[in-house]
């Protein structure tokens, strides 16, 4: 008895193309399994077609604060853990979570802010604070309350193309600093400066206890 | 009924008034300019740094030699009154910042606490200002009137703004017991200048707490509590609801306080005021309350019209016009008061000269005109 060729082929193809859906669906169904397995970060660079999306990138705490070039001669990046903690920086320079801080610059347009903390002999003599401002308005204000400050204070801005960032450069106000030490900071303002290519709001870092 | 007491001392009037006569014109040969206030200059500054920076953007700017700083446009003292002006001044500021610092530990959550370390170098970032107001005045004079004679006279009052719990809590240092009393505006000097409008209180002092509780559909809610000083302590809480509203350029406002005093016990105000500006030198302010209170003769109706003019920097004449009644055991009016006060500045800013001239007109004098002259001068302290 002769087979029905008219049929059969007809039926494997149909089969055929039933397994290569079938096929094409777990492969899908395991590629989605795999990238939920993936670490959050893994996954970001999968979704963001290679992109990081991580808001807050390690190497700019770094760009933001001094180099030893750029430091007087006996300063160096704080080690002290106590003040580190108090102030939640898992890293010197390194992103601030410190709540009171962070509630205050939320309030004010601040978005994130960097801290770096200089000692000479273990002591917290200088401290950078960088905050990042997307809105300019927010920026002036911020200043304008800054500069009202009897502190010894230098501020710079550093514009992006859609953003700004506020640096404060500042000594202890509990603390001494011979003139000598202040014509320091100023060299190591001007060495910051040129580095960055920031703009100089104003100085009073340098500026010698009598005149502030 | 006294109608000789103020004629038996009529040259401690006159030197009063000659007193007066003589600070009216030395202030009015006193040129007073108009400085541009620091927020101002620092505002032209970055306009110019601005300008600068559109003109070079790439090179940045170079460190100056001398600070940029914008320094405060307040005059060195000049001499032992300045000085010690200056002294009570920063005491007093310093006092208002010791009495927001320890509040606001009290009301600021664990979690929120300030870092001291960081604050050391950059201040408290919690502060949206710097420059928080905190004075107080005290005011020094003498009333006659035709039925009492002469009598002492002291003021003092004070606001201080607490800006680390302002959010939260206000500290007021001023009168209460205008809520107590149906023509409260009555004795107030209000300046129509607005630009300096410290309204001054009633004769007793009073201290508290206030908290803003909130706002709902346009009524504002605070509570007070406090001490009412008559001269000696008296416990008291509050709590105020308003609804303020404007029609074309008058503001409007409905109030209704209750409140609770260890003396007087319990009572309650409400009122509305209206209050309209012409320009930044005339005011007309109305109010019009009733008070009902447990030692009150049913209810007290007031109403107070004061029409307050700016003539000079710092300076007004007005007018208030006043008129009380009760409505228990039957309602009837108790007295129309009329007022003159001429407010003038006399030293810097901070010393005022305040001559108050009016007429009462009582039913408990069967209606006779009673002729009253205040004459004060005040000293204002702290932020000016």
């Amino acid at each position: 008895m002769k087979k029905d060729r008219t049929t059969r082929p007809k039926i494997d193809r149909k089969k055929k193309l039933a397994m290569v859906c079938m096929i094409l669906l777990v492969m899908g169904f395991c590629i989605f399994v795999i990238r939920s397995c993936l670490s959050p970060g893994e996954s970001v660079l999968f979704l963001n077609q290679g992109h990081p999306l991580e808001p807050f990138p390690s190497a700019i705490p770094a760009s933001l604060s001094f180099t030893k070039k750029e430091l007087p001669k006996g300063y160096t990046l704080s080690q002290n853990q106590k003040i580190l903690e108090e102030l939640h920086l898992k890293n010197n320079p390194g992103y601030m979570s410190f709540p009171a801080e962070q509630a205050a610059l939320a309030e004010r347009g601040g978005l994130c802010s960097i801290t770096a903390l200089y000692s000479q002999d273990e002591v917290v003599r200088v401290m950078l604070n960088a905050v990042y401002f997307r809105d300019p308005d927010a920026l002036e204000k911020f200043i304008e309350v800054e500069r009202s400050k009897d502190l010894h204070m230098a501020v710079f801005k550093k514009v992006l193309p859609f953003s700004i960032w506020l640096i404060f450069v500042a000594s202890d106000s509990e603390q001494e600093y011979s003139e000598s030490e202040r014509n320091e900071f100023k060299k190591m303002l001007t060495r910051y400066q040129s580095r960055l290519r920031a703009e100089l709001i104003f100085d009073r870092l340098t500026v010698p206890e009598r005149e502030l | 009924m006294k109608h000789s007491g103020g004629l038996q001392n009529p040259l401690v009037f006159l030197i009063g008034s000659l007193l007066a006569i003589v600070t009216f014109a030395i202030a009015e040969e006193e040129s007073l300019p108009e400085f541009s206030t620091p927020t101002e200059e620092a505002t032209n500054e970055e306009a110019v740094e601005e300008k600068v920076v559109k003109k070079n953007p790439v090179e940045p700017t170079p460190i100056p030699e001398k600070s940029m700083e914008v320094k405060s446009v307040d005059k060195e003292p000049d001499g032992i009154l300045d000085k010690a002006h200056e002294s009570v001044s920063e005491y007093v500021i310093d006092v208002a910042d010791n009495i927001d610092k320890n509040l606001d530990r009290l009301v600021r959550p664990e979690e929120l606490e300030r870092n001291q370390t960081f604050d050391q170098f950059f201040g408290d970032r919690s502060l949206e200002e710097t420059d928080s107001r905190a004075r107080v005045m005290i005011g020094l004079g003498l009333i006659w009137s035709d039925e009492d004679g002469f009598e002492f006279d002291r003021d003092i009052s004070g606001k201080i703004d607490l800006p680390r719990t302002e959010k939260r809590l206000k500290f007021v240092f001023d009168n209460l017991n205008e809520d107590k009393n149906s023509l409260s505006a009555f004795n107030k000097n209000q300046n129509s200048n607005k630009v300096n409008s410290l309204e001054n209180g009633g004769r007793n002092g009073s201290a508290g707490i206030q908290a803003r509780l909130g706002e709902i559909f346009n009524v504002r809610f605070t509570a007070d509590a406090g001490m009412d000083f008559k001269p000696e302590p008296v416990p008291e809480v509050k709590l105020s609801a308003g609804i303020p509203w404007q029609w074309g350029k008058t503001d409007f406002k409905f109030r209704q306080r209750v409140y609770w005093e260890s003396d007087d016990g319990f009572g309650e105000k409400t009122s509305l005021e209206i209050r309209r500006y012409f320009g930044e030198s005339f005011l007309i302010f109305s109010e019009t309350a009733g008070v009902w209170s447990e030692i009150s003769e049913g209810v007290d109706l007031g109403q107070t019209i004061l029409l307050r003019k700016a003539f000079h920097k710092n300076s007004t004449i007005g007018l208030t016009l006043g008129a009380s009644a009760h409505t228990e055991p039957e309602t009837a009016i108790d007295a129309y008061l009329i007022r003159i006060p001429l407010r003038q500045e006399v030293y810097k800013e901070w010393i005022y000269i305040v001559l108050e001239p009016g007429v009462d007109f009582k039913d408990e004098n069967d209606w006779e005109a009673l002729p009253l002259v205040s004459l004060m001068t005040e000293f204002h302290f702290g932020r000016l």
